[in-house]
Order: structure tokens, then sequence, then C-alpha cells
């Protein structure tokens, strides 16, 4: 006896130990669990969904096959269903045994009512729960056909699992969600407005697209990465974007090249004013071109040569950047606010863009203000290297510097990325 | 489906009905040999300007139904309410939509839904806009005043 029971598991004797009622009742429940939630009816097919909601067959494919534009997803918990869902076998099971079981007893005993079902099910005479059972039974077997017909002819959730795509994101690639069928960019947003399609090549996505606070981390994480050497590159292609890299690489040769020329030719005479203003007559290039060509180089020209350029032409230079932020700002916010509505990706890449012409330059400077006008001598810049644009200086880059300024080009993109997401705020 | 699920539905319904005496005073088709047209009568919920009336709801189920939401609507000119259109009785409600609809819901869960919809009125997607405007911007007072104005005057219309 005490093997029994102990094969039998606790559960098992404190459930078969309970009264009549409380077994009933429990019986009930277990006979609820069989019902799908879609149908009200009883799964003589249960399909488990990947979160493990049960639902009959010819429900839950009539419900994905239903709204065609949206995104698979349970009924009851609304989880991307990404897989198709498997027959859960053991439920199936447990609906058979409880069937047969009181199948048995109805044949067996004239007043079956004792430990047979729960409330609709309770016979109340031998005729009519025969007609139930029979009832019962030609559903089951119209269900299971219906199944096995469809797993037969490969036609299970009205293949919408074989001809949907699935938004896929290639995080060692771009970051950017794309339809797994055709490799088209997937917008974040689009699923407000159109449903979950792919808009290029009209295949029903079946899981949502991630969100765009996704590819904010994706694009943080690669930095420069996307926008290399200052384009953006999802509006170039590939060969257009080496082809601007090779001009902005062939201008910054040339651009060295003439301020040696100019070192030279300027040596002990004037001060930086006089080169920069030769500069700026051999390149007449508008200071936020200029910048946003030049980025990441014209900060470093803070750290070489520019000895001459300090106090005058310094406290110049601050004026006219605090002039410059408020106007960056309020381009920034204008901007912000146009784009507002737009989605975030290209709202980001915007601001991105813009950092040398803006964010970048008034973030920068707020910084260097901040030191600047405590104490600064000529060498300042040469000590500190905090990214300071003497606004008309351009000196030709040092290769040694090289790794260096890989990574404060990549603190920057992180400063910037924090900074613009605390303006969308 | 549809039709062995409204049965199922109704005989839930007449059982569970007694649970919710508080908050529905009926649930039940307007013939009982159409289960597609049904009526409902809904409280207005305690401490709020509809608390101490009664509102009607007209609920069509289409014989997509349960995959495709219930269309429920109020009376016309009989709630004003921030998220119903007082001239048709329209409720913009996200679960009514075929988009948030979901086949687990049933009629007694979606009534549910809209009463709860009287207590926590939406100012983000109004279809009473002087509504939702006076609720915006806090005017306890008016809000309850234009809405006992709107109750009370009712059977003019």
């Amino acid at each position: 006896m005490i093997t029994i029971d102990k094969m039998n598991g606790l559960l098992h004797v404190s459930v078969l130990s309970q009264s009549k009622k409380t077994k009933n009742k429990l019986l009930g429940k277990v006979l609820d669990s069989t019902l799908c939630s879609i149908c009200h009816d009883y799964m003589y097919v249960p399909m488990m969904v990947a979160c493990g909601h049960n639902y009959c067959y010819s429900c839950l494919s009539s419900w994905f096959t239903s709204n065609e534009t949206q995104e698979l997803s349970c009924p009851q918990c609304r989880a991307n269903v990404t897989t198709a869902p498997a027959l859960n076998t053991t439920l199936q099971q447990l609906l058979e045994t409880l069937a047969e079981v009181s199948l048995d007893d109805t044949k067996k005993e004239k007043e079956g009512e004792d430990v047979n079902k729960d409330g609709s099910e309770n016979n109340d005479d031998d005729e009519k729960s025969k007609i139930d059972m029979n009832t019962f039974y030609s559903s089951m077997e119209e269900s299971k056909n219906e199944y096995n017909m469809d797993k037969r002819n490969e036609n299970l959730f009205g293949k919408v699992f074989i001809n949907s795509a699935m938004a896929v994101i290639d995080e060692d690639d771009d970051g950017i969600a794309r339809c797994s069928n055709c490799h088209w960019e997937l917008d974040p947003d689009f699923d407000e407005t159109d449903g979950n399609v792919c808009p290029h090549c009209s295949t029903r996505i079946r899981n949502r697209v991630p969100e765009s606070g996704y590819s904010r981390t994706t694009s943080d994480a690669i930095g420069g990465g996307q926008r290399r050497g200052g384009f953006d590159s999802d509006e170039y292609s590939e060969g257009e974007l080496e082809e601007l890299e090779q001009d902005l690489q062939r201008y910054h040769e040339a651009s060295e090249q003439s301020i040696r020329e100019l070192d030279t030719d300027n040596e002990g005479e004037e001060g930086s004013g006089g080169m920069s203003a030769e500069f700026d007559r051999r390149f007449p290039i508008p200071r936020q071109g200029r910048n946003f060509l030049h980025d990441d180089e014209a900060e470093e020209s803070s750290n070489n040569g520019d000895d001459d350029d300090d106090d005058d032409d310094g406290d110049e230079a601050i004026r006219q950047r605090r002039r410059h932020i408020d106007m960056n700002q309020e381009v920034e916010s204008d901007l912000d606010s146009f784009i507002a509505d737009d989605d975030d990706e290209e709202q980001e890449l915007d601001v991105e863009e813009l950092d040398g012409l803006s964010d970048n330059d008034s973030k920068r400077n707020r910084m260097v203000l901040q030191e600047s006008e405590s104490e600064r001598d000529s060498d300042y810049y040469e000590h500190n290297d905090d990214g300071y644009v003497s606004g008309d200086s351009l000196v030709d880059d040092q290769p040694d510097q090289e790794p260096q300024q890989q990574n404060k080009r990549q603190r920057r993109y992180k400063v910037i990325l924090q900074g613009s997401d605390e303006d969308e705020d | 489906m549809s039709e062995r699920r409204l049965l199922k539905e109704y005989q839930v319904v007449k059982k569970e009905l007694g649970n919710h005496k508080n908050i529905i005073s009926s649930l039940e088709p307007i013939d009982s040999d159409d289960l597609t047209n049904w009526t409902a009568t809904i409280l207005g919920p305690p401490n709020t300007p509809y608390h101490g009336h009664s509102f009607d709801l007209r609920i069509h189920l289409t014989p997509e139904y349960p995959l495709k939401p219930p269309q429920v609507t109020f009376s016309a000119y009989k709630m004003p309410h921030c998220n119903i259109e007082f001239k048709t009785g329209k409720i913009c409600l996200n679960i009514l939509d075929n988009a948030n609809w979901s086949p687990v819901w049933n009629l007694l869960t979606v009534v549910l839904a809209i009463y709860q919809l009287l207590s926590d009125p939406v100012t983000d997607s109004p279809l009473n806009i002087d509504l939702s405007n006076i609720l915006k911007i806090k005017d306890t007072s008016a809000y309850y005043g234009l809405i006992e104005y709107y109750l009370n005057n009712k059977s003019d219309k």
C-alpha cells in the first residue's frame, strides 16, 4: 500500500482522498482546461503556441489567417508567434481519456451520475448522454481529419508559416530590421499604419518589427561604422560611398599639403591669423561646411601647431561660438519638433549628421568654455585633448595620432548620442 | 464556430451576470432566437459624473465574431464622454479595433471594458473634443457640470 502511494506521488494521494464534491469540482476544472478559449468548445486537436497557450487547430488557423496584415500573436497573451504551433498530444490524450471514461461509465451503469463529468456534460438520462457523446466523437473525428488533411497537404495554418517572413536584424551587419524574404529594410513604425507587411515584397511579417530603441543601441555600438567619414551610409550605395571617401581623402591631403606650404611661407612672419586668413582665401569654404567635412580632423588641429591662436583669437572664437550655440540650439529644437513625427532612426541619423554643425560643436564648446574661462595659456590645447576647434585653424594630421583619434571619435559619438537622446525628450 | 460559441456565451452570460450586478444591470440578446444582436445596460461607476445614471449599449456580432471584434455603441445623444462620439454613440476603445481585438474576449469582458472606460477617460484619443479639452486642463467642476447637464437633458433629444 505504502509503495503504491509513493509511486502515485503526493498529489495523487491528496487528490484521491478528497471528498466527492471536491473531486467533481476538480474534474470540472480539468475539463475546463480542455476547452478552447476561441470557440469555447473542446480542443479535439489542441495546438500549443510557443508561449504555452493551447487552442483548437481550426480556431488558431482561422485566427492567423483572419487578419492578414497583422503580425501573428497569441490571443491570450499577445506574444509573437514566430514558429508554427505544435500538436499538444498530452492534452489531446487527456480529452480522449475523459471521453472514454464517461462513455464506459454510461454503458456500464444506468445511473452514471456519480463520477462522470461536470455541469453541462452531466447526463440526466442515458439516451441524451449517448447522443451527446456521438456528436462529441463525430466532432472530434471531423477536427482530426481536418488537421491530418492539412498536414498531409502541407497546408497547416493556411501556409501562413511558410508564406510569411520574419523581421530579422543582423547586428554584425547594419543592425537594421530586414524582411527575411527579400532583405528589404523594414521600418520599425510601419506596422502602426500599414500593417505588418513588407513594403517591398508584400510578404506578411509574422513578428513585430523591433522598436527603434533597438536600432539606437546598435548604432551606438557600431558608432562611426554607420556614418563613415561624415557621410550617412544609408543614403549612398557602397560604390558611391567609397568614391566620396576617396574624394574626402584627396581633399584632406591637398589641404594638408597647402597648410604645410603656408607654414613654411609664413614662418616667423605672421601669426596664425594671417595664416588662416590666407587659408580661407585659398579654400573659401563656409565654416559649417568645413566643419562638417573635417569634423574629426579639425578638432585634432587644435592640438598641434597653432600656438599663436590664443587669447584674442580665442575670445573672438568663443564669442562666436556663444552665438553659434544659441543658434544651434534653436536649429536643433526646430529640427526635433519637425522630425518628431518621423521615424526615430531617421531622426537620429539627422542629428548625427548635424553634429559637425551644431550638436557636437555646442556641446564641445560648452565644455571648453567652462574650463577656458578660468585659465588658459597658449599651450592649453596642446596638452588638453578636449577636441576644441579653434575655428580658423586647420593643421595636418599626424599619423602617429591615429589610434588615439579613433578612440576619441568613438567616445564623442557616445556623447552625441546621449545628448541627442536628452534633447528628444 | 460562431453559432456554437454564441450559444455557449449565452449560457455563460446568464450564469455569470449575477456576479457583476453592480456594473451590468442587463446583458441579453434583443431577440432570444437571434444571438447576433444584444443589448446591455451598464451603471455609472461611482466617483464619476456618471454615477447614478444608467447607459444602454447596443452590441452587434458579425458572422466573423469572435475572430473580429463586436460592434458596440451607446445610444445616440445619450453619452457625454471623452472617447464616445455624442451624436452617434460610437466608442473609441482599442480592444474594439481589429488590430487589438483578441478572440479570447467575450461579451462580458467587452462590456466590463466599456464600464472601465467610463471611469478612465483617455484624453489622447477623444471623440468628444470639448470634454477632452476640459479634462486636459483639469477643470473638474466644468467637466462634471457639462456631463451632468447633458445627462439631465437627455430626455429632450
